[in-house]
């Protein structure tokens, strides 16, 4: 479950990224247009990618109204580095996919 | 055309939101405790934290029903019903319960619920009067001192104008992706606004969901034209049809000897499996007319229908396994009830909820507040040179003070008064919502004549502190504390001291705020293009 | 008579008389064609009464929300007026012919 929350930070930051602004704020230079679609391209991957683990993880139903909770948390998350952190951005994307990716490997206890 | 119809969008969703804002936000705080109705009920009744919290047991329920039987049937001869609550995760106690016969004039008796001691003889019969979570539930769609039924017509208005209002705000967000994640700070109404969007769009599909499935709750009252239609108004035709397993059945007034109850078991079995159970209910006990109920525990079944496995009383012949059509407009409907409440979440999904239901109220708070925010700029002028400001504003500014400051403080004195009001006190329960209600009234009294951030300041403190004062009120008022409830793996008692104390701080913080950019007291004597951002970052910081 | 003419005028005309007149249109023409839009579903759904009723009543909320952006859409709110009572009595006939 928290991974799949840092998956869709990572997501969210990819396409908060994607935006002029948010881009030029947190790295400091205005990105080419490419960048920008290459950016939220991965950005909406990472949405899917995350709603498929949901799925998989939840079943289908109990998974996708669990998504739309974590979207949210997510996207809350996102706003407040940028607004707070925003050089912080990049780090704190890095840092939750690290640890989304080792919580993945640990086998669910049961 | 275009044009004119964003016009009369955005006008529609200004004014149609400002109309119900207060009650909604009441509507969604109470709502959004709900979630945790019955952890709140277990914390408000410290009676049963020791020896009685306990899992389910698949190998217990035989002798436990025998108990039971034997329990009720001394105790409850002539209930109206017999309930038998087996532990599940959301109320981890086994528990014997009774309605009485209503008395002349009441639609429902009397509820009494022993509980039984985790490996014991004895049960708790003695739990302090509390409302408990009931009361938050209750609140949010019977709201108080009012019936029931003008009530629930109450709500369900302000929930229409909920949904036109989400549906007109979609509308009118025309650049709803390019501004997702910005929260400008420090830029006076942008700041509310940019709080407003983001609470709203990043739970959109919650708030969408929680407005059209509340109104679907109550849709047989609100919209019982359909049935009207097709079925000549018989509404009991229409229940009959689509929950065969519900149907009440009257007492025909001949007594009979019930079945031994463990006798059901074996055919149980057959249909349940190994699935657990969650409650037995036996209408009409010891008439000749009688049935028991098999409610299964449906876990996290996201349509969590509430089927009934039907037996005969007197002679336990199986009347219904519990099978019902299963059709595409039933699941339709029962999972939107379900999403509603949320029966089934686990408890990640729960605190996902929780957090949506929180962003609700932050969206709401913060659209009123940046109203108040820009009509106050408009007024500027006028208020510099002396005059008061209109009533409108004062109204709505007061408005804001008493429900979006004054919420989190009003839960928190009906908990105090729970764990504080001397256990014999005569209307217990009543007093304990009393006090939440007076909080607001006493709040909206202050904002009759103070506005000021100052207020707003004490206000934020005083909810603050005695929210995160709540771990000690209860380890002073309860056998147990956070620290065992912890050790013990209580975690619905555990979880309530740790929220709390979560959302004091959060209140802590946004008080502080406050102070730092305000020297000045008051709101009035300020620039209102800085004034107001404290109080938007309160009311996102106070709900998240 | 004349007075009360010249009096009327400029009310009907008002910003805020329109309001009123869109709000309770919203309101209660609204709720008319949701209540006879739903009862009218109830029976032409082609499935069992139950299952029919049941969709009806989950949809009529939809039907009330559409019309009431579409008072709140339309050039005139005489034109909000007539369309939804229009639309509710035809509903409501197409009941009485089929039941």
């Amino acid at each position: 479950m928290v991974s799949l929350l840092g998956f869709s930070y990572i997501a969210f930051g990819l396409l908060a990224l994607a935006m002029f602004s948010h881009h030029r704020e947190v790295l400091g230079y205005a990105p080419s247009e490419k960048r920008c679609r290459v950016l939220s391209t991965a950005g909406w991957f990472g949405l899917a990618l995350t709603y498929w683990g949901c799925t998989l993880l939840q079943g289908f139903a109990y998974g996708s109204i669990i998504y739309f909770g974590l979207l949210a948390v997510a996207g809350l998350l996102v706003v407040i580095t940028l607004s707070y952190r925003a050089k912080f951005m990049p780090y704190a994307m890095g840092l939750s996919a690290i640890v989304s990716s080792i919580l993945l490997l640990i086998p669910p206890s049961q | 055309m275009k044009e004119n119809f964003f016009r009369s969008m955005t006008w529609l969703h200004t004014w149609v939101g400002l109309l119900v804002c207060w009650v909604l936000l009441l509507i969604f705080f109470a709502g959004t405790l709900s979630y945790y109705r019955h952890d709140i009920s277990l914390w408000t009744k410290p009676e049963l934290h020791k020896n009685v919290i306990q899992s389910y047991d698949a190998s217990l329920i035989e002798p436990e029903l025998d108990k039971a039987q034997q329990y009720l049937s001394q105790h409850a001869e002539g209930a109206r019903d017999w309930r038998i609550s087996f532990p599940t995760d959301r109320k981890p106690y086994l528990s014997y319960s009774w309605q009485t016969q209503p008395e002349a004039g009441q639609r429902r008796g009397q509820f009494i619920e022993h509980v039984v001691q985790k490996d014991q003889e004895q049960l708790i019969t003695d739990v302090r009067q509390t409302k408990g979570g009931n009361f938050f539930y209750r609140l949010h769609f019977d709201l108080h001192y009012m019936p029931a039924k003008i009530a629930r017509w109450i709500v369900g208005f302000c929930t229409m104008f909920m949904l036109i209002a989400l549906i007109s705000g979609i509308v009118i967000h025309k650049r709803i992706f390019k501004d997702f994640f910005s929260f400008r700070r420090n830029k006076g109404s942008r700041s509310w606004l940019d709080a407003h969007n983001v609470s709203s769009v990043l739970a959109l599909p919650y708030h969408l969901m929680i407005t059209y499935t509340g109104l679907v709750t109550l849709m047989v009252m609100y919209m019982p034209w359909a049935v009207i239609t097709a079925y000549d108004g018989d509404s009991q035709a229409f229940r009959k049809e689509l929950r065969p397993s519900r149907v009440q059945v009257k007492p025909i007034g001949e007594t009979a000897d019930m079945v031994q109850l463990t006798s059901l078991l074996p055919q149980l079995q057959g249909i349940l499996g190994n699935l657990p159970i969650r409650q037995v209910v036996i209408n009409n006990p010891g008439d000749r007319n009688s049935r028991v109920n098999v409610y299964k525990d449906t876990g996290e079944t996201v349509t969590d229908r509430r089927t009934a496995i039907v037996f005969d009383a007197v002679d336990g012949k199986l009347l219904n396994s519990g099978v019902e059509p299963d059709s595409g407009a039933q699941n339709t409907h029962d999972t939107l009830i379900a999403l509603h409440t949320g029966r089934f979440s686990g408890p990640a999904l729960r605190l996902l909820f929780f957090i949506s239901g929180i962003m609700g109220c932050a969206m709401i708070a913060t659209g009123t507040l940046l109203w108040a925010n820009k009509i106050r700029q408009k007024q500027q002028k006028q208020l510099k040179q002396g005059n008061k400001a209109t009533f409108g504003l004062r109204l709505v500014e007061g408005l804001n003070l008493t429900f979006i400051a004054g919420l989190p403080l009003a839960a928190s004195a009906f908990f105090y008064a729970n764990r504080l009001l001397p256990l014999d006190m005569v209307n217990r329960a009543q007093w304990e919502a009393n006090s939440f209600f007076l909080v607001l009234a006493i709040l909206g009294v202050i904002a009759c004549f103070k506005r000021t951030l100052s207020v707003w300041r004490v206000v934020l403190a005083l909810s603050g502190l005695s929210l995160i004062a709540i771990p000690l009120l209860n380890a002073l008022t309860s056998d147990s504390n956070l620290l065992t409830n912890m050790s013990q793996g209580q975690w619905s008692l555990a979880g309530f001291d740790i929220i709390c104390s979560i959302i004091g701080l959060s209140l802590l913080y946004a008080r502080s705020k406050l102070s730092q950019r305000h020297k000045q007291p008051a709101i009035r004597q300020h620039d209102a293009s800085r004034a107001d951002l404290p109080l938007g970052r309160t009311a996102m910081n106070k709900e998240a | 008579m004349f007075s009360l003419n010249s009096n009327v005028k400029p009310l009907i005309d008002s910003q805020a008389f329109n309001i009123v007149s869109r709000l309770l249109a919203a309101i209660f023409a609204g709720y008319l064609v949701a209540a006879t839009g739903s009862g009218l579903l109830a029976i032409v759904i082609p499935l069992a009464p139950a299952q029919s009723t049941l969709t009806a009543m989950m949809l009529s909320f939809s039907i009330y929300a559409t019309a009431i952006i579409w008072v709140f859409s339309v050039r005139n709110h005489f034109v909000a007026w007539r369309d939804l009572l229009s639309l509710s009595s035809i509903f409501y006939l197409l009941i009485r012919l089929i039941n």
